[in-house]
């Protein structure tokens, strides 16, 4: 699929979030609904303009451009899969264990590290996160399991 | 004054204070250099140290942190496209990309000068303003600042470059987004679908990191490729520093921009960001290589960023009215120290008052300093492999995104605005006007349902909004003819 196509389509499912957001704009207050009703009304519009334009053009003219990889679209989605499988971990084991999961499981497996950097990065890691802890106060989300590590 | 002054410089000078400037300069750069934590967090953690204390030395560190804040947060900008704070979200535009040329060095040389001068130009802002600053702060009224929002809005299309119609989209698909959560004018909640997370709307933090850093990360991986496409980095700090000495009337411009616009209570720090930024691209000659590389492009935010620290210490020190988060936990710690903010700052307590304005001054010059140490070894991070560096870079972001709400929905809604922004990314949609028109949403709601309730359409025959009006045609119209000049001098070489 090259640009062109993508960002007609890109441009269709805007004009259908714009439009549900229009209708729903609809069931608030009278003074909390203008502003998202008009905005929305305008973004309708818009959209529909942009789509015009770019299906004559897609008609007139197919660019020659330079497409992205079949193999680059799949690694695309492997790294996405990577950070969605880090969230998860993190949804079920708290962030700390899903960061020393992540961190061990990318460097060894994409990064190609040997054992020994990949436990010292990791632990470097996570004596950082410790130290961000106790001096700044952040928080850290403990996941399904309820562990606080720190 | 001027007596009072020098006393107040003797009082910031004193050896017993000095440490205590250098310690919220350090926590102000680590704060800065770190993703998705604000000045608010750099004062809360300062607050509870500042009970009780020396007001001298107390002011020394919290003003001391803020000042540099804006100096820090410019290496995430510029080296990994993340931004560091609110304030730099701007100078991702142009100093990634230079630091993608391997000119990471250069960029941040100018940057650091650009913020240490702005900041300077803001302590004298806040100088020179002290006894003006009443009824300038009090001239600007609700239809003056909906009407400083719509310039901030008229950057969408300046932002846009060559895609007017869908930069024009992106800034409505921001707006809507920025309508997400309480409305302002009524006890409503608007798109939350019964989400306690979203009840407070979208944190800008993670949609700025979302929108820009994820779908960076992503890329470098995908690409196999670091920062830097070169494999040595092209010039160093002091070419940095000789472009801004170079461009030093768009450092004047840009400082005085972020002065006067940080002296309006609402507009926070993106807004004065990308204002700067727009104007510095609309006013440059030559400026089709802005969003690609053009060093003028980091110089104008970075000067206008410190500057605005100056300028939002006017009202929060004279009239008690903090612009925005950071400035109103140090009012708190004011308060902490017995000292009131008002009037008093301006006759009983002026040396507090100068000692502050000294110690802008001194904290952007060594924050500035520092940093131009640091940023020879620190830019090296843009020629390390990607493979490497981002799953470090992940686990940052991904602490910076849930420090927002502290709520598993800011890493949800990370992931997924960063998915957005890939696709935005990858079809050659432009994200920046999504990130303005997000956080000029409720200003321009909440000044334009209160100017319209309070005095119906009158407001528009305002002499100030007229004003600002003209400005901003004047910034539109100005800048289309410039391109066309611009253009016709391509044309006729």
């Amino acid at each position: 699929m090259n640009k062109q196509l993508g960002s007609i389509i890109f441009s269709f499912v805007l004009l259908i979030v714009f439009s549900l957001m229009a209708i729903q704009a609809t069931s608030f207050a009278k003074l909390a609904k203008f502003f998202p009703l008009y905005i929305a009304i305008g973004a309708i519009v818009i959209t529909s303009i942009s789509i015009l334009l770019q299906l004559k053009e897609y008609r007139k003219e197919r660019v020659q451009e330079e497409r992205a990889s079949k193999e680059e679209n799949l690694a695309t989605f492997k790294y996405i899969l990577w950070i969605l499988g880090f969230v998860v971990v993190i949804y079920l084991l708290g962030f700390v264990i899903a960061t020393v999961i992540f961190l061990i499981a990318f460097q060894l497996l994409e990064s190609k590290h040997k054992i020994l950097p990949t436990i010292g990065s990791t632990a470097v890691v996570i004596g950082l996160l410790y130290g961000f802890t106790n001096l700044m106060n952040l928080y850290w989300p403990k996941g399904l399991l309820g562990l606080n590590i720190f | 004054m001027l007596e009072s002054a020098l006393e107040a410089l003797l009082i910031v000078l004193d050896p017993s204070r000095l440490p205590y400037m250098f310690l919220g300069i350090s926590i102000g750069l680590v704060i800065g250099v770190l993703p998705g934590l604000s000045g608010t967090v750099g004062m809360a953690i300062l607050l509870p140290f500042v009970f009780g204390m020396d007001p001298y030395a107390g002011m020394a560190m919290l003003i001391g942190m803020a000042a540099v804040l804006h100096t820090g947060d410019t290496f995430p900008s510029i080296l990994i496209g993340v931004p560091g704070s609110s304030g730099s979200q701007a100078t991702i535009m142009d100093g990634y990309p230079l630091a993608k040329q391997g000119q990471a060095s250069r960029a941040l040389g100018a940057a650091f000068f650009s913020s240490m001068i702005g900041g300077i130009i803001g302590g004298v802002v806040l100088f020179l303003s002290i006894p003006l600053a009443k009824p300038l702060v009090l001239a600007f009224g609700s239809p003056e600042l909906f009407m400083l929002a719509i310039l901030g809005l008229s950057m969408v299309g300046i932002l846009a470059g060559n895609a007017p119609i869908k930069g024009l989209t992106v800034g409505l698909i921001g707006l809507l987004l920025g309508a997400v959560g309480a409305a302002p004018a009524v006890p409503e909640y608007r798109y939350t679908f019964d989400s306690i997370y979203l009840f407070n709307g979208l944190p800008l933090a993670v949609v700025a990191l979302g929108l820009f850093a994820l779908p960076e990360m992503i890329e470098l991986l995908t690409k196999k490729q670091s920062i830097s496409k070169t494999p040595h980095l092209k010039g160093g700090w002091l070419e940095g520093v000789k472009d801004s000495i170079k461009n030093k009337w768009l450092v004047f411009r840009s400082a005085t921009i972020g002065s006067l616009l940080g002296f309006v209570p609402g507009v926070g720090g993106s807004v004065v960001d990308w204002i700067a930024y727009g104007i510095t691209k609309q006013t440059s000659k030559g400026n089709e290589n802005f969003g690609k590389g053009d060093i003028r492009g980091v110089i104008g935010p970075e000067s206008a960023n410190n500057a605005k620290e100056g300028g939002a210490l006017i009202p929060t020190l004279l009239f008690s009215i903090p612009g925005s988060g950071t400035t109103a936990v140090l009012l708190g710690g004011l308060s902490l120290m017995g000292i009131q903010a008002g009037p008093r700052l301006v006759n009983e307590d002026l040396p507090i008052t100068l000692s502050i304005v000294w110690t802008l001054v001194f904290a952007n010059i060594f924050g500035a300093i520092a940093c131009i140490l640091l940023s020879k070894h620190i830019s090296k991070l843009s020629l390390i492999q990607p493979t490497k560096l981002v799953p470090f870079l992940l686990v940052l972001l991904m602490v910076a995104a849930y420090q927002s709400s502290r709520s598993f929905g800011d890493i949800i809604l990370f992931v997924g605005i960063g998915l957005v922004g890939l696709i935005m990314k990858r079809l050659d949609w432009p994200r920046a006007p999504l990130l303005i028109g997000f956080v000029l949403s409720t200003a321009t709601e909440r000044y334009l349902w209160i100017s319209m309730e309070r005095y119906g359409f009158t407001w528009l025959y305002r002499i100030e909004v007229i004003i600002i009006g003209l400005i901003i045609v004047a910034l539109l119209f100005g800048g289309y003819l410039l391109k066309q000049k611009s253009a016709n001098t391509n044309l006729q070489m």
